[in-house]
């Protein structure tokens, strides 16, 4: 990147009409993120007929803002409701919740505006200088090494489950047995649908999130209306006070939370859902103290609000060097990009330097606009806690509907929301964690397809699963792991019995 | 979950953000269509079939002076939205892109719907498969690939898309008409043409059957070769890539199409008036220029020629599917 | 409703048996080792063994005399029952009639019924839910697009 290019590409920005966009979107990005049903990815699909009316730069200015604004977005109801707004959010939704009802909301959504920040970023700065190598290693991913990357996030269940390991994986059973119904597998037959055509399309993870966290909650406040539950309102405290301290006390956090949420984001496949789940989990592994996660402990959400956001810019970076999306945001951005003639590959960097520098800038703007933009949503958003639960709670409910029936544009969504929203209440009474069963789902599809893929190519040989060298080294990781866990789970056991 | 004022302050911003381009015209006083249309799209949000749609839904919306909301109905490989166009109410408020997908599901059991089950309105585009391979495989030329084929049965694999999707049968019956068995190149089940092509440049399959449009990307990035097109003609995009008759000598080909239906019994004013807007809406400079940047192939058919190509289409299919055993009646 | 966990336990071990049971009748995929069966299997085994895992955890930590299944403390206060039982019924009104009816007067009077029955007075009620779904209706229907069912309001949106 040259100065010239470099000055062009700011000329391409300093207009005022990319400028405008930038705040439309940001305005946008924050609403569809903060609406449990309303997705970042259904925020780029939204904005598509309009970039059809735009020149490049703001129609990739849109989109870039929208997308970064709405996977911040998701963690302000997750923290102050404890309803997800997108599924990257759902991690550590509990987490934040926690910390809200010891009076802590203001940090808890200070972090996640600074970190989301941080790790936007981050992701972006790699993307601006190696690109084009990560690029080559996200394309040599085949379906043994998704195999293991499942495999590995599978083990986040046990990491996440607070009090009861054996609860947790059955929570994560369920969610793959649930994943199983449906037409969607690699066989193509119709599991578990019960000759119904709606249940072919399986059961979408979004409606299963929303049921399980927003429905669940909606359920345990009407059932306890007589009862004055502890009110959640109390200090929420200074947004931004305290964000340095936490930079200076969990920067490794930050900056793992950031790589790994950059990498998974520019695997085609896995996305910011997937890098928030490993990187809570990784955060609680190799915390200094592991006891206090789940309590309303700050340490896992720098990390995991770091990894969604840089997934998001490392989507970028297949997207741009060989037109392969990284994720489902981006599936929609190379259309985008085709529409504009900005055709991406290779070449588009050498023939287009102005527009990918131009680009470059957008993400930092974006990323650094969302501080300012995300203290106002912040701000305006927590005064929720001071509506009377019996006239918020009915409306949470109706937002439920609303936004489960937007995901499949379908009655029948509503019915799985309810379905999952009653599974959550009573698996909650009995102690079992909720969030593993929507990473069965969100993991359950690709488990089978790479396992049986894989199975396929390999003509049946386990060997085949270690045969590829990054496949080989995942391999040898993920069963580290889950031996650590058993070896770990055996001895606790034994000492119990003693 | 925001306070009410911040949704409509927000919401504001959002109606600004759509004002630059959307709502336009003001309505025309006429009985059809008198108020929004949707058009229902059983793919996801951001593919092939998506893009097309939402393109389309735009020149109508122009045509008609009322919004046409593209509404995805994703699922069951196709076969919830496609019921979900077939059963709506046949008033005209709901058409829907109907694809390839309609004349195979009924095959494997999984539906009743067949393309007599609809009201064809055009066909507007039209896809055939190439064969890819990774850049730096040894097979130079198709021919190269069939004898590695005979060679060694059941060694290379094959993907694109799902079990019996359209790119299965596309390798099946290509195999058949030159007189190998259909299961000779063993299919891995993949979601669609892109995973395929990814895991073909790393290295995890040998030979994609996917549209020229979807094998695209990784073939412009050097990390895919095509060896050849299923296709009457060479693609204008790809000169240089000949047609298995030219290879092969194999009359076989077969294309991935997108058309326009409504739902069955739809009143004749309606479809007087939507035909010919759609024929002036794949005429137009806007969606050639869409389809021509996307590579996707343009072709017109009328109501009855859509018709016609969809019965042919489905008695191909059965043949092949029979024979790969995923057929089920 | 709380079960004990050797009762949940069992209750998942025989969802795991169903489910084993469901996958056997799979038929393979033509040509392939392995198909639409062998993951619904491993699923099963995995539900099943940690389904007995919880029955022994339960069975070792078990207390003389606690019972096998208790309900909750809210569901003898007859009206959370009545707030609980309400807002499914309502929901599920909602999912069977949104087509015929539409988003607009279910809204309504979903929201009307849920703020009264939890004590907030008519009239603010009325308002409330008239606004919400105002609200809603707009930030939806209009601006983002979601095709909410019309139904009965169908002649006049």
């Amino acid at each position: 990147m040259t100065v010239d290019t470099l000055l062009a590409a700011l000329g391409l920005i300093a207009d005022p009409q990319v400028l405008i966009v930038i705040l439309f979107a940001s305005a946008f990005g924050l609403f569809v993120g903060a609406m449990p049903g309303l997705t970042a990815t259904m925020a780029t699909a939204l904005l598509v007929p309009i970039t059809f009316f735009m020149p490049p730069i703001p129609a990739l200015a849109a989109i870039v803002t929208a997308s970064a604004m709405a996977i911040f977005a998701g963690d302000i109801p997750g923290a102050l409701l404890r309803i997800p707004g997108t599924p990257a959010s759902a991690a550590y939704a509990d987490e934040a919740y926690a910390m809200t009802l010891k009076g802590q909301a203001g940090t808890a959504l200070g972090a996640g505006v600074v970190f989301s920040a941080f790790g936007g970023i981050f992701g972006t700065v790699v993307l601006v200088t190696a690109a084009p190598a990560l690029a080559e290693v996200a394309l040599a991913f085949s379906s043994f090494e998704y195999f293991w990357l499942v495999c590995l996030g599978l083990s986040c269940a046990v990491l996440i489950a607070q009090d009861s390991a054996i609860k947790g994986m059955l929570a994560l059973f369920l969610g793959l047995a649930a994943a199983l119904i449906g037409l969607e597998n690699p066989a193509a037959v119709p599991r578990l649908t019960f000759g119904t055509t709606e249940l072919m399309g399986g059961i979408d993870m979004i409606q299963a999130m929303i049921g399980m966290f927003a429905i669940a909650e909606v359920l345990r406040a009407v059932a306890a209306t007589g009862t004055r539950l502890p009110p959640p309102r109390a200090v929420t405290g200074a947004i931004f006070a305290g964000q340095w301290e936490l930079m200076k006390k969990y920067p490794v956090q930050a900056l793992r939370g950031s790589s790994i949420g950059t990498l998974i984001g520019a695997l085609p496949g896995a996305g910011a859902d997937i890098a928030a789940w490993i990187t809570y989990a990784t955060s609680k592994r190799f915390s200094k103290e592991p006891e206090k996660f789940g309590q309303g402990h700050v340490e896992g959400i720098v990390e995991a609000g770091a990894a969604n956001n840089a997934a998001v810019s490392g989507a970028w970076i297949p997207a741009l060097v060989f037109g392969i999306p990284g994720d489902s945001i981006t599936a929609i951005v190379i259309g985008v990009l085709y529409l504009k003639n900005v055709i991406p590959g290779p070449t588009l960097f050498l023939n287009q330097p102005q527009t990918v520098t131009a680009l470059f800038v957008i993400f930092f703007l974006a990323n650094l606009v969302m501080i300012p933009f995300g203290w106002l949503a912040v701000k305006s958003a927590r005064r929720i806690l001071a509506v009377p639960r019996e006239v918020l709670m009915p409306i949470v409910l109706m937002f439920c509907i609303v936004g489960a029936f937007a995901v499949t544009n379908s009655p029948f969504g509503v019915g799985v929301m309810l379905a999952f929203g009653l599974l959550g209440f009573v698996m909650e009474e009995n102690g079992f964690p909720v969030a593993p069963v929507i990473l069965g789902l969100v993991l359950g599809p690709m488990l089978e397809q790479h396992f049986v893929t894989s199975m396929i190519k390999a003509d049946g040989m386990l060997l085949g699963f270690f045969k590829r060298p990054i496949a080989a080294a995942l391999g040898v990781v993920t069963l580290l792991v889950w031996g650590s866990m058993i070896w770990r789970g055996l001895r606790a056991l034994v000492r119990k019995a003693a | 979950m925001l306070k009410r004022r911040d949704v409509i302050k927000s919401g504001a911003a959002a109606a600004t953000v759509a004002g630059l381009g959307l709502k336009g015209a003001p309505a025309i006083a006429q009985a059809w269509p008198s108020r929004p249309i949707t058009m229902v799209v059983p793919w996801g949000a951001g593919g092939g079939t998506d893009q097309t749609a939402r393109i389309v839904g735009t020149l109508l919306e122009k045509e008609f002076g009322q919004p046409v909301n593209v509404v995805n109905r994703t699922g069951g490989s196709g076969v919830v939205g496609h019921s979900a166009i077939a059963t709506a109410a046949a008033d005209g408020y709901t058409i829907g892109m109907i694809t390839v997908e309609i004349g195979m599901m009924h095959w494997q059991g999984l539906t009743d719907l067949k393309g007599t089950s609809y009201t064809p309105l055009a066909l507007m585009n039209a896809d055939p498969p190439g064969v890819q391979v990774k850049a730096d495989s040894p097979y130079k030329s198709v021919k190269d690939l069939v004898a590695a084929i005979k060679a060694n049965p059941g060694k290379l694999k094959g993907s694109g898309t799902g079990q019996g999707g359209i790119w299965h049968v596309a390798l099946a019956g290509w195999l058949q008409a030159i007189g190998l068995k259909a299961d000779d190149v063993p299919w891995v089940p993949s979601n669609g043409a892109a995973p395929a092509m990814q895991d073909l440049a790393a290295g995890g399959i040998d030979v994609v059957t996917c549209s020229v449009p979807e094998a695209r990307a990784m073939i412009d990035a050097g990390k895919a070769r095509s060896l050849a097109v299923m296709s009457p003609q060479r693609n204008p995009a790809f000169p240089n890539v000949p047609t298995l008759k030219e290879e092969l000598g194999t009359d076989w080909t077969l294309a991935a199409w997108r058309g326009i239906a409504a739902p069955k019994g739809v009143p004749a004013a309606v479809t007087d008036r939507i035909v010919p807007a759609l024929k002036r809406a794949h005429d137009s400079a806007t969606f050639k220029d869409f389809m021509n940047q996307r590579g996707f192939g343009m072709v017109w058919g009328e109501p009855a020629a859509f018709a016609k190509h969809m019965a042919d289409d489905d008695a191909k299919m059965g043949v092949v599917m029979k024979a790969l055993g995923i057929a089920k009646t | 409703m709380r079960l004990d966990d050797r009762l949940t336990g069992a209750l998942l071990l025989a969802l795991a048996i169903a489910l084993l049971v469901y996958a056997m009748g799979l038929p393979p995929m033509p040509g392939q080792r392995y198909g639409a069966a062998a993951f619904p299997t491993v699923v099963a085994l995995g539900l099943g063994l940690f389904s007995v895992l919880l029955i022994w955890q339960g069975w070792r930590t078990r207390r003389p005399g606690a019972p096998l299944f208790a309900w909750a403390g809210w569901v003898k206060d007859s009206r959370n029952l009545g707030n609980f039982l309400l807002s499914l019924a309502l929901v599920g009104v909602y999912v069977a009639a949104s087509d015929k009816i539409g988003f607009i007067p279910l809204s309504l009077a979903i929201l009307f019924a849920l703020f009264v029955r939890q004590g907030v007075t008519w009239g603010r009620a009325a308002a409330i839910a008239a606004l919400a779904t105002a609200a809603i209706q707009y930030a939806f229907a209009s601006l983002l697009r979601v095709p909410l069912p019309r139904g009965l309001l169908d002649s006049i949106l």
